[in-house]
């Protein structure tokens, strides 16, 4: 149960191993397209940890990056195209950023740091507690910039949001704009750090 | 069998896998995806044609307009045309009188990046090109436009590419009306 929680807190993939910090500064302005960013990531991490963990014996070590990334990308592409068939708000709301979950650092990281030397089912639980820690840092962040920034809490790509009256009416826009995504992420960094060290005392 | 030659064997076989694998889903989800193109297109005409019947639509062999639908009563066009932005090509639709002036534009497929030329998505970015097109010519730059440059801002080159479509498919219809 350790291991699940790990992502979470003391290697949370955002704001301690400070991994796929473009999109989550790039999509983090509404809270539905950081849930969609994450759930996308979350599969593509699961099938990537438990295809690589599976096949860890057969490929060799000289060629694992580039059979890492094949296998990464059809995943990708996979969910991509998924994507623009049965939900495409959300496909056209992220746009590059899902192709670009390819080139993620968390994904490729975990296979090669773990997934390449682990079992199937510890594999699994690394992707899971990963990808939790992903969406809990993305969803946070759009979070406090959506609120701030205008006023809104955006729960489905395209539809309905949550009007917050006095922060709609007099929204702080810094929080919509990418240095807007840095100050927000900079606090966060700052608060983990803070947790980490409180947790080591 | 030597090593290299069995390191390219398996990663060949991963990449078939992989190909076969997603020709399979695409199969399946291609026919998806055209459908919903295609309501999308027909929705887009609905709102650009703006309460007025459009005919069947026709192929135009210009470079970088798709399709076209006369507008009934003659009076104007919807084109489909494609354009050049910063995450590659991008789909837009666009309705124009006859003298080429663009009544109303609509992005639709693109890869623009979130938060700067996905903007261009909104209706009320593209109502900064309504009206140009006839006697006034297309602002090509944000800095030509008298209103809603704020709107348009930080996203210059899928701006610029919206504006050369529009400006191409404004051109075609004036040639189009002057062949008439």
């Amino acid at each position: 149960m350790k291991g699940l929680f790990k992502g979470l807190l003391n290697e949370n993939p955002i704001f301690v191993l400070a991994l796929g910090l473009c999109p989550a500064l790039a999509v983090s302005i509404t809270v539905s397209n950081a849930i969609g960013m994450s759930a996308a990531t979350l599969v593509v991490l699961m099938g990537s940890n438990l295809l690589i963990s599976l096949f860890r014996k057969q490929i060799p070590y000289d060629i694992h990056i580039p059979a890492y990334i094949v296998i990464i990308a059809t995943l990708v592409t996979a969910v991509d195209i998924i994507l623009q068939a049965y939900s495409p708000a959300l496909s056209k709301s992220l746009g590059i950023f899902i192709p670009l979950i390819v080139v993620n650092c968390i994904i490729l990281g975990r296979a090669e740091a773990f997934a390449s030397k682990n079992t199937l089912s510890a594999s699994f639980l690394d992707a899971l507690s990963m990808g939790f820690g992903f969406t809990v840092g993305l969803v946070t962040i759009a979070f406090i910039r959506e609120l701030l920034g205008s006023g809104t809490i955006t729960l489905i790509p395209n539809g309905n949001f949550i009007r917050i009256p006095p922060l709609a009416d007099n929204p702080v826009l810094v929080f919509s704009l990418p240095a807007g995504a840095l100050i927000v992420m900079g606090f966060l960094q700052g608060f983990f750090r803070w947790l980490g060290v409180v947790r080591k005392r | 069998m030597t090593d290299i030659t069995e390191k390219a064997l398996k990663l060949g076989l991963i990449g078939a896998l992989a190909a076969l694998l997603l020709a399979v889903l695409n199969s399946f989800v291609a026919p998806i995806i055209e459908l919903r193109r295609e309501a999308e297109m027909r929705a887009v005409l609905d709102v650009l044609a703006n309460g007025e019947k459009t005919e069947e639509a026709e192929t135009v062999s210009e470079p970088g307009i798709l399709q076209r639908w006369r507008i009934s009563n003659d009076k104007g066009w919807i084109l489909e045309m494609e354009a050049v932005g910063y995450g590659g090509p991008m789909l837009l639709a666009a309705s124009y009188k006859s003298d080429g002036t663009i009544v109303a534009a609509r992005l639709m497929d693109n890869k623009e990046t979130v938060g700067f030329g996905k903007k261009a998505e909104d209706s009320a970015y593209m109502k900064v090109f309504e009206g140009f097109g006839g006697e006034i010519s297309i602002p090509q730059s944000r800095t030509e436009l008298a209103n809603g440059a704020d709107l348009v801002s930080g996203a210059t080159i899928t701006f610029t590419g919206i504006a050369v479509a529009l400006e191409k498919g404004s051109k075609t219809v004036k040639e189009w009306s002057n062949q008439r």
